[in-house]
């Protein structure tokens, strides 16, 4: 027979779509074709191909051998195809059979080294869903792969690994003696064995585990007073509320914003799949051998380009910090500092939770559900604190500074306070503050209670509840609403100023672990939404 | 004569002698017009052949087929039609075909090769 047939994964984003690879040899001069809209990555891969091949002792034939990649619309492009093309070549000269709808997924050096590839964990998720269980890997991706459940996982060093693995009937020995077999075979009880395996072989490397390896967070023990600010930060991370911290050089904004992903609880399996997967196609990625289970921090500096933040590049778009950011903490310290242009571009992915990216190669889907901290001075002098006297900012100045960050930009962030510089010596640097973790266990309970109360609508948070919920599903009584009512009523607070107060005082019941918010709560929440730089 | 023109003999000679076997009818070899040299031109039931040998002793500088590419098959073609004019055989339909042949040291054949028709 001269077809032979294998499968491969092209990602799109974080989204993979089955590749085909169909080889036939025909009876005619010595060429390869490469058929199916490769990139010029790709058709590098033909020459790789047939080095490894020859290096490995199974000559692929001096014929001409047409590859076909389907589906032929789509665009394939990298080095994540060598092995699935190379694999179906063997096929069609009928040194390995069996290939048909087995996932191949690793680069070939000259020599028929396998290598790993970047994306693994996102294009083995994909596969499993659309139904191709068997993913053959390089050893480097092993773990990575083990992570999706579903998934039957062979891993090698060698292409003649994998050659042997799928040998036939009329299998000749190699030059260079029978290979190793592969790690693990089909139908084992758990893909676990590859990982452990993997760990026998390098010690010194980290074992894929529920959460091995999450570096230690900085701990919230070490922020001494700032008592508001404290509450702002649990506040922020029970009900999922974005947050602008505004206060003095040194008040301590960056060193809280830090600590906000030691607060907030631990991703669920499905969020961890996700951040794991963006971390896997991100270009300065380590090998990944576990599930991301802590939150993503990402602060880019306010020289980021707006590109660097949403995500850009030429041909498929390449994923920003916004998409890093997915399940965690965006934080943009000097925010006015930031070019506007970049400030406005997130208020799309605040708005849907994802950005779409399109260029002339196509168009590209990255999920980007953050919450936002940003942390801005006062003024351009940073003085303008308490009474101010030390400002030397001119009137003007004082004006325009904060309103760099737009208006509805703003109006988005449901938390905004003052941070001020600690005053008493007696108070800040005697005792040290309450620990993450004890904080953490109020988040959580907050968090659980609003899972429950707002599961009838398929929201989560506080933060996602709309006005038309607060006004029909969750109203509150006169009596709690009175001080908030007039406020409104006299003009200092506009409509989607009072949404934000009636988000915040709910969080705020849920932290103290109330049914509902009363006339207390609601203070405490205007009280989280001082004015700054314009109208609530 | 050289050892590489020795082996270009030997090779057109045991595929010949191959071309025979097969049922074709040696009508010319090594024929040569301005443009170049047809190694072999033969008669395959109706059909006017020509064909290129290609015969190496080893496959240290790769296979002997490896080495005619597009333009080499181009030019053949065009030495084909010259032939069929020459020989007034253009309403003969015609084909080129390669053999390919890697010798063994003592000058037998070790792999003979051939593919009919090699049109892209």
């Amino acid at each position: 027979m001269s077809m032979g047939r294998a499968s491969g994964v092209a990602l799109i984003g974080t989204e993979g779509h089955m590749i085909e690879v169909e080889a036939d040899i025909s009876q005619t001069l010595p060429a390869f074709v490469l058929l199916g809209l490769p990139d010029a990555s790709l058709k590098e891969s033909q020459d790789r191909i047939r080095s490894a091949a020859n290096n490995t002792g199974l000559a692929l034939p001096p014929r001409k051998l047409t590859i076909n990649l389907l589906p032929a619309p789509l665009r394939k492009s990298g080095s994540s195809l060598d092995l699935a093309i190379l694999m179906s070549a063997w096929a069609a000269d009928g040194h390995v059979t069996g290939t048909d709808g087995i996932v191949f997924l690793a680069e070939l050096g000259l020599d028929g080294r396998l290598r790993p590839v970047r994306g693994v964990l996102p294009a083995v998720a994909s596969a499993v869903k659309t139904g191709f269980s068997r993913v053959v890997v390089s050893r480097g991706n092993a773990a990575e792969a083990a992570l999706v459940p579903g998934a039957e996982i062979l891993a090698g060093d060698h292409v003649a690994e994998v050659a042997h693995a799928f040998r036939s009937a009329t299998w000749k020995p190699l030059p260079g003696g029978t290979p190793e077999p592969l790690d693990h075979q089909w139908g084992g009880s758990s893909s676990t064995q590859v990982t452990e395996r993997l760990a026998d072989r390098a010690p010194g490397e980290e074992t894929a585990g529920a959460d091995a390896g999450s570096p230690a967070l900085p701990d919230l023990a070490e922020v001494h007073g700032q008592y508001e600010a404290r509450f702002a930060l649990e506040a922020a991370a029970a009900g999922g509320h974005h947050l602008l911290l505004v206060g003095p050089p040194g008040a301590g904004k960056t060193m809280m914003a830090e600590r906000l992903p030691s607060i907030l609880p631990p991703l669920d399996e499905e969020a961890a799949m996700e951040v794991t997967a963006i971390a896997s196609i991100t270009a300065n990625a380590k090998t990944v051998t576990s599930l991301q289970r802590t939150p993503p921090f990402e602060s880019p500096h306010h020289s980021a380009s707006s590109a660097a933040i949403v995500g850009g590049g030429s041909r498929v778009a390449a994923p920003g910090a916004v998409t890093r950011a997915h399940r965690g903490v965006l934080f943009l310290d000097e925010a006015p500092e930031h070019s506007r242009q970049v400030l406005d571009s997130l208020r799309q992915p605040l708005e849907s939770g994802h950005v779409s990216l399109h260029r002339s190669a196509g168009s590209v889907s990255y999920p980007a559900r953050f919450q936002l901290v940003m942390a801005a001075n006062p003024c351009l002098c940073g003085m303008n604190t308490g009474a101010g006297t030390q400002c030397t900012c001119t009137v003007l100045q004082r004006r325009t500074y904060l309103s760099r960050i737009s208006g509805p930009l703003l109006d988005r962030i449901d938390c905004q306070v003052q941070v001020e510089r600690p005053r008493s010596v007696s108070q800040s640097l005697e005792s040290s503050g309450e620990p993450s973790s004890a904080v953490l266990q109020r988040v959580m309970r907050a968090r659980a209670a609003q899972r429950e109360r707002l599961a009838p609508w398929g929201l989560e948070m506080n933060s996602q509840v709309s006005l038309k919920l607060l006004s029909h599903g969750l109203r509150l009584p006169k009596e709690s609403t009175g001080l908030l009512d007039e406020a409104l009523d006299r003009a200092d607070l506009s409509l989607r100023g009072y949404v934000r107060v009636l988000r915040l005082a709910w969080t705020i019941s849920d932290i103290t672990g109330e049914d509902r918010p009363g006339e207390e709560h609601i203070d405490a929440a205007m009280q989280l939404r001082q004015q700054l730089g314009g109208p609530a | 004569m050289r050892t590489k023109d020795r082996t270009g003999t030997l090779g057109e000679e045991l595929a010949a002698a191959h071309l025979r076997e097969a049922g074709h009818t040696v009508l010319h070899q090594r024929w040569r017009c301005r443009a170049g040299e047809l190694d072999l031109v033969t008669r395959d039931e109706d059909t006017l052949v020509g064909v290129e040998v290609k015969t190496r002793r080893g496959t240290g500088f790769g296979h002997p087929l490896e080495a005619v590419d597009a333009k080499k098959r181009e030019r053949l073609y065009r030495l084909l039609l010259e032939y069929a004019a020459d020989q007034e055989l253009l309403a003969v339909p015609r084909r080129l075909d390669v053999i390919g042949l890697i010798l063994a040291p003592d000058g037998s054949c070790r792999e003979l090769t051939h593919l009919q028709d090699v049109r892209p």
